[in-house]
């Protein structure tokens, strides 16, 4: 199939039906490093002709993009999946990662946040390393666990002056 | 005892770094003995002083063998800084615990109701937060200015026989006056490199009568040179740039991203893909550069403001492998950028964002500190503050992003994480340093309404710092700015007065840089605001418009102080009037340079593509959740004026740190006994005596913004 396509490529009439088989090529077997070359030249010809791209849409494999005449194709990416960032799906220790930072901002009005933050953060921690999950989310919670344990100590002291204030 | 303790550190702390001004960049050889003998001297001048005045012995013995052996500690891990540097790092250390402890003993100790306890704590909060800031930007300066040997410094490579990998040169475009651009591409035609092409990305930019002779011109220049324009785009400058990946050349091997008004010299590829040789290096990145502002005294401010960065931030992260990547005048390995899954989208310092994922890998980073290549400076304050909030917005964004990869237990929860503590640390710090304005604002807020409650006769507030004591936040703040005077006089080689109006360019963009710090926590996406660089009529009123909030902010500083100085107030009054007039002449740059940029002899610049500058900074809604707030603060104050304060004195009062008068300092005159020294914590805060300013806040937050450098980000 791939040299019957590239052939096609080098013999097409247009460079819109060229494109339009090295991106079925492509679909089949992304991996197929002639039909990317191939297509990196027929793109370079396109652009000579028109340097203009117009954005259609995109997924994580590749854009979908249209010619200044209207043409549209697709366009595999040249890149590996990045990250995404903000995560679409929170991940097991977020929630108490997230108490964390609760806590340690509660430290500012005399520890009175962390004592209520804390608690949930270690809650939250304790859960997770009571659930089946991975070696990283549970070096998480126990950083939490740890960590939440500390400011909550401080905040106790904090809270312990603010008492006296009260006197 | 705390109280001595304090006063020592601080004349230790004083000493040191005057004596680091005065010669630390002179030093140029050291040794443990001559670090350790430095050591010795400050400790001891400031033991003689101590010991005919206010110390008890036992207290300076103790102290004194105390800083030594902490001393020692730092010219052990600090070899490579002379001794005077070292002494004053561990002086400057040593007065930040012991006025943070100090600090601390007061706000818990000190005889107030509930509500006046809570506003010290937080006031105690911002302290130590501005505390640690102060001694990271510390840190930075010392290392470059009394480092006594550079084990990272790289000069320009020779050429490699044989060696010459194809670079793609990427030129990002959006709206750029085609003249401007044309001077870029002919420059890059210029390049002696033998294996290159030029890629010309025009993202978005909305008339075609813009973008198309770019295209002609490309065409002109020959099959190197390509141009794509990218229309309806999303994903700012990264989005067009990751889809440049797929139309860079196959055997490109090294990308360099130029601004589109870069002006690059011929020998840039030649001199610095060399070192591309060494598989393991990611990125490389050279100094930005500046042309077209001699004559003009704004641009010459913002030019040695922009200086910083490359000269003092960038030497030191290079020292410890922890540079940033700039995008302009920067080379990158294609393959680890397609590693990393190309330029972070979400982002809008994706190129400083990039190069922590990159080294997060464990590849190598390299800066050449030498210029190839000179661009353009936004030509007005307006189009100045939009490029600081987007660096700052950006770096906010990179640390909400990879704050669990700074972390100290970061690789042992993802062993992928292959950053070393050094990066660790300083990409952390490039992040938190943006919020130093913020408590800057704090501070200034603080200082306001606390200023304004005691002159209406409502009370203190907050803790006081009585005495002498109450100079220590003052002298954090004068040695902070000196220092900060001193490392651009040094490393930049400025005058007096080029080394003040740099200082200023950095304090007149206080607030916008609080304004995108808040903006960056609590706002996910950022908005690409574009930094124009050309340039209409000048506008005096425009100008003025545009710092409307600085200046409010600084008048209220300015006539606040101005009250408390005519109603003659105590010693402790005046400390808070020279605090207010400080904060005035901060937030009072940010009018004075806007309308210095409109003065002066203007770059002649094209205007041919007009200027679509993207949505404009909102402050107006920020300074309003800002004066919210300000209120907020008031209404608290006003509810703690009506709690009771305490009737007597309570036990907790007795350790509370002692005062200790200004005559106890400078005159010989030895402490035997430090009981009289005690608070009169009989009378607490509530004595209303008017013109008594408490405290004032601002103190730790010395030196204020050495920080602008962190920029980081780069880019029109």
């Amino acid at each position: 199939m791939s040299s019957s396509s590239l052939n096609l490529a080098n013999t097409n009439e247009t460079l819109e039906e060229s494109l339009t088989g090295l991106n079925q090529e492509l679909e089949l077997n992304p991996e197929n490093v002639t039909a990317r070359q191939a297509l990196y030249q027929t793109m370079q010809q396109m652009l000579r002709k028109d340097a203009f791209l117009a954005y259609q849409n995109e997924t994580n494999d590749h854009y979908t993009i249209r010619t200044y005449a209207d043409f549209q194709f697709v366009h595999p990416k040249d890149r590996a999946m990045p990250d995404i960032f903000p995560r679409l799906e929170q991940a097991p220790a977020q929630k108490a990662i997230t108490w964390l930072g609760w806590s340690l901002v509660g430290l500012i009005p005399a520890g009175l946040g962390t004592m209520i933050c804390a608690p949930l953060a270690m809650l939250a921690a304790i859960k997770i390393l009571l659930q089946k999950n991975s070696l990283s989310e549970r070096r998480r919670a126990w950083v939490v666990l740890g960590t939440s344990i500390v400011l909550w100590l401080i905040a106790l002291l904090f809270l312990i002056i603010l008492i006296l204030h009260l006197g | 005892m705390l109280t001595r303790s304090l006063a020592l550190v601080t004349i230790w702390f004083l000493l040191s770094t005057v004596f680091t001004f005065l010669r630390g960049t002179h030093v140029r050889s050291g040794s443990n003995l001559r670090g350790f003998l430095w050591l010795l001297t400050v400790i001891l001048c400031g033991d003689l002083w101590a010991m005919f005045t206010f110390g008890l012995p036992a207290e300076i013995i103790a102290l004194s063998l105390l800083a030594i052996g902490f001393g020692v500690m730092w010219i052990f891990l600090l070899p490579n800084w002379n001794g005077l540097g070292q002494t004053s790092w561990t002086m400057s250390i040593l007065a930040a615990v012991m006025y943070a402890a100090y600090s601390f003993a007061v706000t818990a100790f000190t005889p107030l109701n509930p509500l006046g306890f809570l506003f010290s704590f937080v006031l105690f909060s911002a302290e130590l937060f501005a505390i640690g800031l102060s001694l990271s930007f510390t840190f930075e300066m010392l290392d470059v200015c009394t480092r006594i040997r550079w084990n990272h410094v790289a000069k320009p490579a020779q050429p490699i026989d044989g060696y010459t990998p194809m670079v793609s040169l990427q030129v990002p475009a959006y709206n750029e006056p085609v003249e401007v651009v044309e001077a870029t591409l002919r420059g890059l035609a210029r390049m002696n490199y033998p294996n290159y092409e030029v890629l010309v990305i025009d993202n978005n930019t909305p008339d075609e009568a813009t973008w198309r002779p770019l295209e002609a011109l490309c065409k002109e220049l020959g099959p190197n040179f390509k141009c794509l324009h990218l229309d309806k785009w999303p994903g700012y400058k990264s989005g067009a740039l990751n889809f440049a990946l797929t139309q860079t050349d196959p055997a490109a091997e090294i990308m360099a991203i130029i601004d589109a008004d870069y002006l690059v010299q011929p020998e840039y590829l030649n001199e610095l893909v060399p070192y591309f040789i060494d598989p393991q290096l990611a990125f490389l990145q050279t100094p930005q550069d500046y042309r077209d502002y001699k004559g003009n005294p704004f641009l010459e401010a913002c030019y040695n403001a922009y200086k910083y960065f490359f000269e003092v931030s960038m030497p030191s992260r290079n020292e410890h492998n922890a540079i940033i990547f700039c995008g302009t005048m920067g080379l990158i390995r294609k393959s680890v950028v397609q590693e990393i899954g190309g330029w972070d989208e979400w982002c809008i310092t994706e190129d400083a964002e990039a190069s922590l994922r990159i080294l997060k890998l464990g590849y190598k980073s390299i800066y050449i500190n030498q210029a190839y290549g000179q661009g353009v400076m936004p030509l007005n304050f307006e189009g100045l503050k939009k490029q600081r909030f987007r660096w700052c917005f950006g770096s906010i964004q990179v640390l909400r992003k990879h704050w669990e990869s700074l972390m100290p237990w970061a690789p042992w929860v993802d062993p992928t994480n292959q950053l070393t503590a050094s990066q660790r640390y300083f990409y952390l710090l490039s992040g938190l340093q943006w919020f130093n304005e913020s408590i800057t604002l704090g501070f200034t807020m603080l200082l306001l309404i606390s200023t304004i409650v005691i002159m209406l006769g409502m009370g203190t507030g907050i803790r006081i710092l009585a005495g002498i004591i109450a100079v220590v936040p003052l002298v954090f703040l004068v040695l902070g700015l000196a220092r900060f005077l001193w490392t651009l006089r040094y490393r930049l080689k400025l005058g007096w007065m080029q080394a003040l109006l740099a200082m200023g360019s950095f304090f007149s963009l206080s607030w916008v840089v609080t304004l995108a710090s808040i903006q960056g926590l609590i706002q996910p996406r950022g908005v690409f605001l574009r930094t124009s660089k050309s340039k209409g009529e000048s506008n005096l009123l425009r100008a003025l418009v545009v710092t409307q909030w600085e200046t409010g902010i600084g008048i209220a500083c300015g006539l606040t102080g101005l009250a408390l100085a005519i109603s003659k107030p105590p010693f402790e009054g005046w400390l808070t009037v020279i605090f207010l007039t400080w904060q005035m002449c901060l937030y009072l740059a940010a009018p004075a340079y806007s309308l210095l940029s409109e003065r002066g002899i203007k770059p002649i610049r094209v205007t041919s593509a007009g200027d679509i500058d993207g949505k404009v900074i909102q402050e107006t809604q920020a300074a309003r959740w800002s004066l919210a707030l300000l209120s907020l603060l008031l209404f608290g104050f006003l509810i703690y004026s009506l709690l009771p304060p305490p009737t007597e004195t309570p036990i907790y009062a007795e350790l509370a740190p002692a005062a200790l008068d200004s005559q106890k300092i400078f005159k010989v005159h030895p402490v035997q006994n430090d009981n009289k020294d005690k608070p009169k914590p009989a009378k607490p805060e509530k004595q209303p005596k008017p013109a008594k300013p408490e405290k004032q806040p601002k103190p730790a937050k010395p030196e204020k913004q050495p920080k602008p450098a962190k920029p980081v980000k780069q880019q029109k």
